[in-house]
Parts: C-alpha cells; sequence; structure tokens
C-alpha cells in the first residue's frame, strides 16, 4: 500500500546530485563486474557438469546487474536533464532492483538453512565414528 | 570530488510523493535484505567454525588450511557484516529523512548509499579474482 508523505522540504541540492551521478557510475560498473562473475561461475560449473548451479548462476546475476544499469542510467539522464518523471523512473527502477534482489536472498536463505542441516548431520556423524 | 559543474546548482528540484514512495520501499527490502544475509551468514559461518574446531580437536593443526581457507574466508565474512552494517544505515535514514522531511539526514543516507554502491563493485571485484584464481587452480 502506498503511504502519503508531506511534499515539502527535502530537495535534490547540489550535493546530491553529485552524489547521485557517483552511485549512477558505480551502478554500472557493479553491474558489469556482476555481469562478468555470473559468466565466470556459469563456465566454472559447466566445466564440473554442474548444470543447475550454472543457470542459477545467470539466473541471479543477470536480472540484478540488469536493473542496476537501468536505475543507474535513468538516474543520469534525471540528473543530466532535470527531469522530475525520469528521477521517478529512477526510483522506481532502484525498487524494483530491490525487490529482485530480496527475492534472490529469500531463495539463498532456504539453500543456506538447507546447507546449515546437512553440516550439523555431518558433524554428528563424524563424532559419533 | 565535484562530479557536477556550477550550473547545476540551480536546479533544485523536490522530491515528489512518487520519489519518497519508492525510496521508503527500496529502504524496507534493503533493511530485509541486510538482517537476513547477516542472520544466515553468521549462523552458517559459526556452525562451520564449529565444524572446523571439531575437525581439529581430532587431528593436528593444519597451519596450511588456515592460512589458505579459514584466513579469506573470515575477511570475506568481515566485509560482507560491513556491507550490511551500511545498508541497514542507508535505509533507516532514508525512511527517517522522508518521514520527518529532513534534508541533512537525507543526504547522508545518499552519502552512504553511494559508499555502498561503491563497496558493492569492490565486492564483486574481489569475488571475481577469487573465482578466477580457482578457476585458474
Amino acid at each position: 500500500m502506498l503511504e502519503e508523505f508531506d511534499n515539502t522540504e527535502l530537495k535534490f541540492s547540489y550535493k546530491v546530485k553529485s552524489d547521485l551521478l557517483l552511485v549512477s557510475r558505480w551502478g554500472v560498473i557493479a553491474a558489469v563486474i556482476g555481469f562478468m562473475l555470473g559468466l565466470i561461475l556459469f563456465i566454472l560449473f559447466i566445466s564440473f557438469g554442474a548444470f543447475l548451479p550454472s543457470v542459477v548462476s545467470l539466473l541471479v546475476t543477470i536480472p540484478v546487474g540488469v536493473y542496476s544499469i537501468l536505475f543507474s542510467r535513468s538516474l543520469k539522464q534525471a540528473i543530466d536533464s532535470s527531469d522530475t518523471y525520469e528521477m521517478e523512473h529512477a526510483f522506481k527502477q532502484l525498487s524494483r532492483f530491490f525487490k529482485i534482489a530480496a527475492a534472490i536472498t529469500i531463495v539463498y536463505s532456504l539453500l543456506a538453512i538447507w546447507a546449515c542441516m546437512d553440516i550439523y548431520n555431518d558433524i554428528q556423524k563424524y563424532k559419533t565414528n | 570530488m565535484s562530479v557536477l559543474d556550477e550550473d547545476d546548482l540551480l536546479g533544485e528540484e523536490k522530491l515528489s510523493s512518487e520519489i519518497k514512495n519508492s525510496l521508503v520501499i527500496s529502504s524496507k527490502w534493503a533493511m530485509f535484505i541486510a538482517i537476513t544475509n547477516m542472520v544466515v551468514t553468521l549462523t552458517l559461518v559459526g556452525l562451520i567454525a564449529y565444524m572446523y574446531s571439531v575437525m581439529f580437536s581430532r587431528n593436528n593443526y593444519n597451519v596450511r588450511f588456515v592460512s589458505t581457507v579459514f584466513v579469506p574466508q573470515s575477511i570475506l565474512v568481515v566485509l560482507l557484516v560491513i556491507y550490511c552494517v551500511i545498508m541497514i544505515m542507508f535505509s533507516t535514514r532514508f525512511i527517517k529523512a522522508v518521514r520527518e522531511n529532513n534534508q541533512l539526514t537525507f543526504e547522508s543516507a545518499v552519502r552512504l548509499f553511494k559508499m555502498w554502491m561503491i563497496l558493492s563493485a569492490c565486492f564483486l571485484l574481489m569475488l571475481l579474482l577469487l573465482f578466477l584464481y580457482t578457476f585458474r587452480n
């Protein structure tokens, strides 16, 4: 549900715009490194014959990287042209980026819980032997 | 470092209601990601440390294992915790700034967000180098 906020006070000052421009630059850099990481993981897993992890590595890195680039590009355009609508679009992309990242975090957490249980069982077996 | 011309100082647009909404939603999700990541990673690391302690109690202390596995893992975990703490800090500040209409808090939140983005790139680069090193060997 959307909340109603006061439309006063907060503004994109010179400092904020300057910082946001750097955010847009580093967002693109992070996305490119993320793509490369996904590709390396894909090759690494494929070389070991693990098909599922290789697909998962691409499914994780591509959407996050794409939304990071979309956010960065919109943000840069909005600051360059002082366009409020473009700025709104950029921040909507940011919220989508975090939603996708949250979905990936939930999946990662479930896998980590499964790994924790597995490790705990291994320790118990090791102790009893 | 300044990345804008002085002319850009003239246009100081106000944050619209849509931008504030998107910021609050993003901050809430960011906080969820940070807390979940921190809890899950620390639990996993605690369990792995316990496993190492059980292994070392039976076998001899392995210096090579500690230097090649334990130390790099500990550095990664410390970096991840710092990363999550910064994420929580900028999220809470964004929410506080929007709710209280505080420009100073908003500026500090944006500064933290910038730091977080730079740290994300560095963190990913470190992981990339780590995997390249593993792939090469």
